[in-house]
């Protein structure tokens, strides 16, 4: 093996202890941040971090920058499909309203 | 070197290479939309019922569910380092870099079976049943624990497949019948067990930080 | 202008596929991509009966007002089996899992699926979950309908579970297969062979395969959440124990409306092969075709909460989901004004296959704009629930899938047998099938229209003429269709000898053997010559008389 090869084998495994490292730390800075009272921010910063340790798993783990096109096709209509099934499922569920109350029911109701 | 002659249908290794990583990946799209359901289902409960899954968060066993990330995230670090040291043709260390994958996916598992007797004693059972219910009313309490029984339980089940399919490769590895130019095989179980990863990833903080 | 000199009739130097070895086991065994579409042709045939079966019972317990020959629980039960037995049995794998196992590799110019051996495990996979249905038919069935909505599913005392698991199991078929053909059409095409070339057949069930990976899953959580909800009373779906009805029928609808493009879109296929076939023509617009099939795959998705419009839906949704589902029809009338310009200046032979298609033109289209109309809202809270949509999605089913089905049937009958069938035979099947399936289900529009509700056992007197119309209807076309058994079973032995193309058709599949060798081609394929190349004169003895 060339020294050329031997360097890109050694930077690939480096590669991935780096990305484990990182993934403990992100992993950490989420557990330290679920202490803090961040109200209403706290579920969509706990996400983000996770959306960033899904992208490090993805993309040098998985190494979906060097999967075939259509394997990458396959991935984003998953992703897609599961967004577009989270959003319309999530969207009915605030967007209904009491259903109306007929007047005469409403004169029977008790205040 | 191990045999590397291609199945009969296919022309080539190299064909037979593309075709089975573009099957695994086809598949793990078809395991993601089997997780998206209940994924949707979190997130039209947590529109429907706010407190109750603060409320379920608070006290999900935050512990024992950290303790799980870190587990899961580092079994799939070794077995990256796995497929890289197959891809060297180093069988040995892929080998014992595949059974710690192994021996962290059992401990997650172990965890995880001890995680739920901590539910059970506390009384929380799936479909509101248990004592905790008698005592905390909140209306949708219940389906928050419910929808965490039911996805970590279906995620239970994945780790299941994933350690088998691991066992065998470390197993068709150390009898040399896996290797080289069919590195590509690890490569899918590795796969596999990287999906198992990130649907983790996504539950850890819905079910336990936030 | 040059003569194509590659023959499209191979001398059978070799044995048949169906030759090559007899043993049972060499066929219940076979990894053999046409032996496998074989045994799924027996296997949703015998379904396909079993649902008919059922259908019949029912329009016969509809010739009266009040009850005729059965219970209510019965008349519930059957129409849950018949649904159940006719949806996953029988529709979603007629098409995909027969004609596209026999002819996907072969139309690339392949000498197999990429997997096999997942292929054979997929067929048993779908036998396990038949026999699953079947024991739980046994059991004393279902009475929840086909769609197994909540709460009413998690409560009904019927053996719900066992035909869950079932359907779960099938589910699990479907997506191997899927996963099978995706690949196959990736990567082991014949040299040369590009995308835009690949025979539109080809293309459809690619598009199916698509369909049938991402959302059987859904379908599979669904239905694994509702047998928990019934053996452990977990509540996930059932608003008594704080959960949500409406969310399961998302999740039921996010699946079962692709489902229903998992069903139609082999059938378009078939369409656009016989029509090129039958006119002597290339498509009008190749590229139309294969845009629209992608089209209504991906648009499919978009769709489903059109199925839950009275369900207690947020109003935001519903608007959302009924202006997206006017665009999936878009798709769908590009391709029927592209056949139609096709057979348009065309040289057409009239044949069984092509009868069949002009019934699924004007069959399809009926049911197709039907479709439209259920799907705006304010006219589907008028139809929703009663028999004009029952009458709508049979139009589509029967009138599209099953129409082309039969088309396909015929068509590629000389391409698996060898043998060729009557003509005149089929013209009466045909004639007996199309006509029946006017009588069965037009009255049904009409009954809908009235008010007259869907899975109801009674009814009131003034809607018995139509029901018996609907019912007389259901005989001529099992007459149809039993007849059709007949002239091919009998063609089966006694049939002509086919050559390797009798139709004169010049996609790929047509160049070789019929039936083909058990390596498809007999020396590698050469498929410089477009699919649909019409202009080409090929060597007289292949020409039509």
């Amino acid at each position: 093996m060339s020294s050329n090869e031997r360097a890109l084998q050694q930077s690939s495994i480096s590669r991935v202890l780096r990305a484990g490292a990182g993934l403990l730390a992100l992993a950490a800075a989420s557990y330290a941040l679920s202490f803090v009272r961040l109200g209403a921010f706290a579920l969509a910063v706990a996400l983000a971090i996770a959306a960033l340790k899904a992208l490090v798993v993805l993309w040098v783990f998985m190494q979906f920058g060097r999967v075939p096109a259509s394997a990458k096709l396959a991935a984003l209509a998953a992703f897609f499909m599961l967004a577009l099934m989270l959003s319309l499922m999530a969207a009915d569920v605030a967007s209904r309203e009491a259903a109306p109350v007929p007047p005469a029911a409403a004169a029977t109701r008790s205040p | 070197m191990n045999s590397v002659r291609h199945a009969a249908q296919f022309q080539s290794l190299a064909q037979q290479d593309h075709a089975t990583r573009l099957g695994m990946w086809v598949f793990l799209g078809s395991e993601l939309l089997l997780f998206a359901g209940l994924f949707a289902l979190y997130a039209a409960g947590r529109v429907a019922h706010p407190a109750a899954f603060h409320e379920g968060v608070a006290h999900a066993e935050k512990s024992i569910g950290s303790l799980n990330t870190a587990v899961l995230l580092t079994s799939s670090t070794t077995v990256a380092l796995a497929v890289e040291s197959l891809r060297r043709e180093r069988r040995a260390a892929a080998v014992t870099l595949l059974s710690i994958t192994i021996a962290l996916g059992a401990a997650f598992f172990c965890l995880k079976l001890a995680e739920y007797g901590a539910h059970f004693r506390a009384g929380i059972y799936p479909g509101g049943a248990g004592s905790f219910f008698v005592s905390h009313g909140t209306p949708g309490l219940p389906l928050f624990w419910t929808l965490y029984f039911v996805t970590t339980g279906l995620h239970a089940v994945h780790v299941c497949v994933g350690l088998g399919v691991l066992g065998l490769s470390a197993q068709a590895i150390a009898r040399g019948k896996m290797g080289g130019e069919r590195a590509y095989v690890l490569e899918n179980a590795a796969l596999y067990w990287h999906l198992v990863d990130l649907i983790w990833i996504f539950l850890w903080p819905l079910y336990y930080l936030a | 202008m040059t003569v194509a000199s590659e023959p499209s009739f191979l001398p059978a130097a070799e044995p048949s596929f169906a030759r090559a070895h007899t043993s049972i086991r060499s066929w219940l065994l076979s990894t053999d991509h046409k032996r496998i579409g074989v045994l799924y042709f027996f296997a949703t045939t015998l379904s396909l009966a079993l649902g008919g079966v059922f259908a019949l019972l029912l329009r016969i317990e509809h010739l009266t007002p009040g009850p005729t020959v059965m219970s209510a629980m019965t008349y519930n039960r059957l129409f849950t089996l018949h649904g159940v037995t006719m949806v996953w049995l029988f529709m979603i794998p007629s098409i995909p899992a027969t004609f596209g196992n026999f002819l996907l590799p072969i139309q690339i110019g392949a000498s197999e699926v990429a997997f096999p051996r997942l292929n054979l495990l997929s067929f048993w996979i779908y036998v396990l979950g038949a026999a699953f249905v079947l024991l739980a038919m046994w059991l004393g069935a279902l009475d929840t309908g086909w769609t197994f909505y909540t709460p009413y599913s998690v409560h009904s005392p019927s053996a719900v579970v066992p035909t869950l698991i079932g359907i779960f199991i099938v589910g699990w078929s479907t997506i191997l297969t899927g996963v099978n053909f995706i690949v196959t059409v990736h990567t082991m095409r014949a040299r040369g062979l590009g995308w835009m070339r690949l025979p539109l057949f080809t293309w459809a069930i690619y598009g199916t395969s698509i369909i049938q990976v991402l959302a059987t899953p859904v379908l599979g959580l669904s239905l694994l959440i509702v047998s928990l909800d019934h053996a452990f009373a977990w509540g996930l779906f059932d608003p008594a124990r704080g959960g949500d009805p409406v969310l399961y029928q998302h999740l039921f609808w996010f699946y079962s409306h692709p489902a229903v493009y998992i069903m139609i879109l082999p059938a378009m296929g078939v369409v656009s092969e016989v029509i090129s076939t039958f006119s002597h023509k290339n498509p009008y617009s190749y590229k139309a075709i294969v845009y629209s099939t992608l089209g209504i795959a991906f648009v499919g998705f978009l769709t489903w909460g059109h199925h839950m419009f009275v369900a207690g839906m947020s109003v935001f949704d519903a608007g959302a989901f009924g202006a997206l589902s006017m665009l999936v029809a878009i798709f769908s009338a590009v391709k029927v004004f592209t056949w139609v310009s096709t057979l348009s200046k065309g040289s057409i032979v009239l044949a069984t296959p092509l009868w069949y298609v002009f019934g699924f033109l004007i069959l399809f289209m009926f049911g197709g704009m039907t479709g439209v109309a259920v799907a705006t809202m304010s006219l589907d809270v008028h139809w929703h629930d009663t028999y004009f949509v029952v009458a709508h999605f049979h139009f589509v089913m029967v009138g599209g899938t099953l129409t082309a089905w039969l088309a396909a049937l015929h068509y590629w009958f000389p391409k698996v047998t060898g043998r060729l069938y009557s003509e005149r035979w089929g013209l009466l099947g045909f004639a007996l099938v199309f006509s029946g399936f006017f009588g069965t289900f037009v009255p049904q529009f009409l009954l809908g229209n009235a008010g007259m509700p869907r899975r109801y056992y009674e009814y009131p007197e003034r809607f018995q003429l139509l029901h018996v119309a609907s019912t007389l209807g259901s005989w001529v076309l099992a007459a149809g269709l039993l007849l059709t058994v007949g002239y091919l079973g009998h063609a089966l032995w006694f049939g002509r000898r086919a050559s390797g193309n009798p139709w004169a058709s010049r996609c790929f599949e047509w160049r070789t053997s019929s039936p083909p060798p058990e390596k498809n081609f007999s020396a590698q394929p050469e498929l410089g010559l477009d699919a649909y190349d019409y202009t080409t004169p090929w060597p007289a003895s292949e020409e039509r008389a």
